[in-house]
């Protein structure tokens, strides 16, 4: 099963009582491409400006970390920009998934600290699965071959070219 | 690394653009984002100081349209191209697809784009990839300006690989799409997972 499948079905199994607006939660690959989503957020350009910016933010975050000798293990590292109702909050991998970060975005709500609390019940929930990306990664065989200059210009028709 | 979903039927790449400060790399996405209409881009993120330098990256989402099938959207990254930013560099060049090396035409830039092709091998094998591995593609910028450098030189001296490369003006858009459009071609027969 696809990442996207497995990780969209735990999505809709979760039983936990989530804000019904103003909440977002964002599986992120490390390369800061949304694999799945939970909430309002759902326009497919807004979530890949999102997945690129969160991501990058979190490596940055990870480099800094490099920086500070205190800092051993990033398992408890938790990056969070808020006010008292709005803001966003990332959490690191798991063990069992160390390419996917969990990101939470919410936006006037009047207890965030109550919401942290549900971004972590999550993050476990998904913490014991073994997300594996079957399809995709494990394949060594070219998905296009022999790229015809007629298809790629398709592409491009836009431009003009 | 591109992400392909079997199930939506979509394959998402990264390419990113990789140069000397000020040699042009911001402008050839602003140009693409400029000549693409609203249905096939997402809002073009910068990150900037206050005199318009890149300060972490340009990010620029594609979506292209379908080929045998499979929806392509492309994610067009911009490094930061002054000297003191190599750590931001080097995570932009995670998980890297595709390059476009945007090296600046003017004679007296030619030290500075050896200095950033040099820094492009280096962060690359950091990160265990093989440059001659990777779908690149040079563009020699700023064709438009008097005192340049021939593109033969340019390609003895800094395309050791062979790679193809381009002409531009992309402060014109001359040889913007031509570039991005050869990188993604490149791109799209280098992906792996095939059923």
């Amino acid at each position: 099963m696809s990442v996207e499948k497995t990780l969209q079905e735990h999505f809709e199994k979760l039983t936990f009582d989530t804000p019904k607006k103003g909440f977002t939660v964002l599986a992120i690959s490390a390369e800061g491409q949304v694999l799945s989503q939970m909430g309002d957020k759902k326009d497919s350009k807004e979530l890949q400006s999102l997945g690129a910016l969160l991501a990058g933010v979190w490596q940055a975050s990870e480099a800094l970390k490099d920086f500070m000798s205190e800092v051993e293990s990033k398992e408890n590292l938790r990056l969070s920009f808020q006010n008292a109702h709005s803001g966003y909050l990332v959490l690191p991998p798991s063990e069992k998934n160390p390419k996917i970060i969990f990101a939470f975005l919410f936006e006037k709500q009047t207890n965030p600290g109550k919401l942290k609390h549900l971004a972590g019940k999550i993050k476990d929930h998904f913490s014991e699965i073994e997300i594996l990306n079957k399809d995709s990664s494990e394949s060594e065989e070219f998905l296009f071959k022999n790229i015809t200059e007629d298809e790629v210009d398709k592409l491009f028709s836009f431009a003009g070219l | 690394m591109s992400f392909v979903n079997h199930n939506k039927k979509e394959v998402n790449c990264k390419i990113v653009y990789y140069g000397p400060g000020l040699g042009g790399k911001t402008t050839n996405i602003q140009y693409v984002y400029k000549k693409t209409s609203g249905d096939n881009k997402g809002n073009m993120i910068k990150l900037n100081t206050e005199n318009e330098r890149t300060l972490f990256f340009d990010f620029l989402p594609l979506e292209l349209g379908e080929i045998r099938g499979y929806k392509t959207r492309f994610h067009l990254y911009t490094v930061p191209g002054q000297v003191f930013y190599e750590a931001s560099r080097k995570l932009i060049l995670r998980a890297v697809d595709g390059l476009i090396f945007v090296a600046d035409s003017q004679l007296e830039k030619m030290e500075a784009n050896i200095e950033s092709l040099d820094g492009l091998e280096k962060n690359l094998t950091e990160q265990g990839y093989d440059i001659s591995k990777i779908p690149l593609v040079f563009q020699w910028n700023k064709r438009d300006l008097p005192n340049v450098t021939p593109c033969e030189d340019l390609e003895k001296r800094l395309n050791k690989w062979g790679s193809p490369s381009y002409e531009a003006a992309a402060v014109n858009g001359d040889g913007v799409f031509e570039t991005l459009k050869e990188v993604s071609k490149l791109v799209l027969m280098n992906l792996k997972g095939g059923l």
